[in-house]
């Protein structure tokens, strides 16, 4: 009997499935083991309307439950992801007399602390935390996530409403951090220091981690929309159109070349959208080297590794480029790189692997479950 | 590896007695079963042979009618039987002017008889049947004719004889015809050849 239930634990395990609860869609995503890698089954984009963003919730929850019955998910019990600004995250550094007197456990002293650091009523909030690595420079032990209630009490009701059981919430900086391990996979070490950037529509985020562990998660106003009407606005086209020149043009900066469109001679389009984007990049390249030297000097012995380029942003044509040869290190892009061993399989992403497999990263880590990636 | 869970105490705490109370249902539902197979078993086993029982008994009834039926089947088979016997007894009633003529007909004029009459064969019974078994039951007589005829007399030599012998094979008439003895005996002032035939009949189709 005791065998047949461990069987039957291994074939649950063996499929996972989550659902990133965002501000403008829902994304799922459901992976499958085969072997030592994780196998993306399924994925798929529920957008909300208008109308349903003005709280509608009750249409919503029943558009995504026809939805998910049309995706044919094979699990029911999910873990959801939540993100910024329903969650907030903090790095703690806990007295002495509380790291010692409970060390194995300091929850209470991690909740005390984030009361006073969120900027949300605390009181009415959900918190947990992850240890750091020990390094004489960092002076944080721990670093604390803060939920707002309301936030989980949506996400959960989305969830029944769409007949799904939440076994887990996450906050998607962890599943960021997961995707980014296991997409390395054989590549990825413990000892190097590499990050994740994830470029939203309303905002990109970067996770920069030590090992498999998150350290520095940082959030920004630059990609994604804001790009797109900042280039509408200067070329005078549609959004629409901006947004097809980010994908066929992208940036072009100097006599780099980009893409396969052979150098910068044939890509005017390309020079003037990096220039109207130049500030921009500028400023975002001057944030990631910020939080990677932050990082580096927190673990100084450790060797900067990858960035992960992640995100519906990330479809910018040369952004890849332009980020390895400012930053000086290697840009990994879902779809378009395949670092050698990695341990998952995103060709069920779709067609358009670029923007699919980048997209579904969040979802994707959500779906990973943590034993895994610890195995 | 990193991950948090920031679902609240109450519903994780909720979860897992679910969850718990899901396996105890499952267990109790599985004791369950596995107890009421084998009592589920004996009661269609039950079932089974009561309705069995309610079917034997009209077939019972109708066994002992089939049974009074074959009885009185196998009696008239026997009735048929005896009668199809005396039948082809009947028909193997000869005809003896017929006969007569036949043999005056063939025999040389070397050959004359002294003697003719038929082989009665005894009417014939089963075997009886052993004491110690059943109660005696009556055993059917089979009837029949005369198997052939018993000839005797005296022809002048051997050869009229044999004659007379092949000439009665030819008719037909008998299945067999055998010389059962012939010899020499003084007659008035010669000798002849004294014979008795043993003539069979042909089987009646």
């Amino acid at each position: 009997m005791a065998v047949l239930l461990d069987r039957l634990k291994v074939r649950a395990k063996a499929v996972s499935a989550a659902l990133d609860v965002g501000q403008t869609a829902l994304r799922v995503a459901q992976i499958k083991r085969d072997g030592a890698r994780w196998v993306v089954t399924t994925a798929g984009t529920c957008r909300r309307r208008s109308p349903e963003r003005g709280g509608d919730e009750a249409l919503f929850a029943a558009r995504v439950a026809r939805w998910l019955n049309q995706l044919g998910l094979q699990r029911r019990d999910i873990v959801a992801g939540l993100s910024p600004p329903d969650v907030e995250l903090h790095a703690i550094n806990l007295s002495n007399s509380d790291a010692s007197a409970d060390a194995e456990s300091p929850g209470e002293a991690v909740r005390a602390e984030l009361e006073r650091l969120t900027s949300f009523d605390s009181t009415s909030a959900e918190t947990d935390y992850w240890r750091l690595p020990e390094s004489p420079a960092l002076r944080s032990q721990v670093v604390g996530v803060a939920a707002r209630r309301d936030g989980i009490a949506s996400a959960l009701a989305l969830c029944e409403a769409a007949g799904l059981d939440c076994h887990r919430i996450d906050a998607t900086p962890c599943a960021l951090a997961r995707f980014g391990t296991m997409y390395r996979g054989h590549s990825a070490t413990e000892e190097d220091v590499w990050s994740v950037l994830d470029m939203g529509g309303r905002m990109s985020r970067i996770i920069v981690c030590a090992g498999g562990t998150p350290i520095l998660a940082r959030a920004f106003v630059y990609g994604g929309r804001a790009w797109t009407d900042k280039l509408a606005q200067s070329l005078a086209v549609s959004p629409q159109t901006a947004e097809q020149h980010k994908r066929d043009h992208g940036v072009a900066h100097g006599d780099a070349p980009h893409g396969t469109d052979g150098g910068s001679a044939g890509n005017v389009l390309g020079d003037l959208i990096f220039n109207v984007l130049r500030s921009d990049l500028d400023e975002m390249v001057e944030e990631l080297e910020r939080s990677y030297r932050y990082v580096m000097q927190c673990f100084p012995r450790r060797a900067p590794g990858p960035l992960v380029l992640v995100g519906g942003g990330a479809v910018l044509r040369g952004l890849d480029v332009f980020l390895q040869e400012r930053l000086g290190v290697t840009v990994l892009t879902p779809g378009i790189t395949e670092p050698e061993g990695s341990l998952l399989d995103l060709t069920a992403c779709g067609q358009d692997s670029v923007s699919s497999a980048s997209a579904y990263a969040c979802a994707i880590g959500l779906a990973i479950p943590q034993e895994s990636a610890d195995g | 590896m990193v991950s948090v869970n920031l679902l609240p105490a109450g519903i994780r705490s909720a979860r897992r007695r679910n969850r718990r109370l899901q396996i105890w249902v499952s267990a109790v539902l599985a004791v369950t079963m596995l107890t009421a197979i084998p009592l589920a078993l004996d009661v269609s086993k039950s079932a089974a042979a009561a309705s069995i029982e309610s079917r034997l008994e009209p077939l019972q009834s109708r066994l002992s009618t089939v049974r009074a039926d074959l009885k009185k089947a196998v009696a008239e088979r026997e009735e048929l039987t005896a009668q199809i016997a005396r039948a082809d007894a009947l028909r193997s009633k000869r005809s003896w002017s017929s006969l007569l003529a036949l043999l005056s007909s063939v025999a040389p004029d070397t050959v004359w008889f002294t003697s003719l009459r038929t082989a009665t064969v005894a009417p014939q019974r089963a075997a009886p049947q052993p004491a110690g078994g059943k109660a005696a039951q009556p055993q059917a007589v089979t009837l029949g004719g005369p198997g052939g005829i018993h000839l005797e007399g005296y022809a002048l030599d051997h050869d009229a004889l044999y004659a007379f012998m092949s000439a009665l094979k030819d008719t037909k008439t008998f299945d067999r015809v055998d010389l059962t003895s012939a010899g020499q005996e003084p007659v008035l002032n010669g000798t002849a050849v004294r014979f008795v035939l043993e003539c069979y009949w042909q089987a009646v189709k």
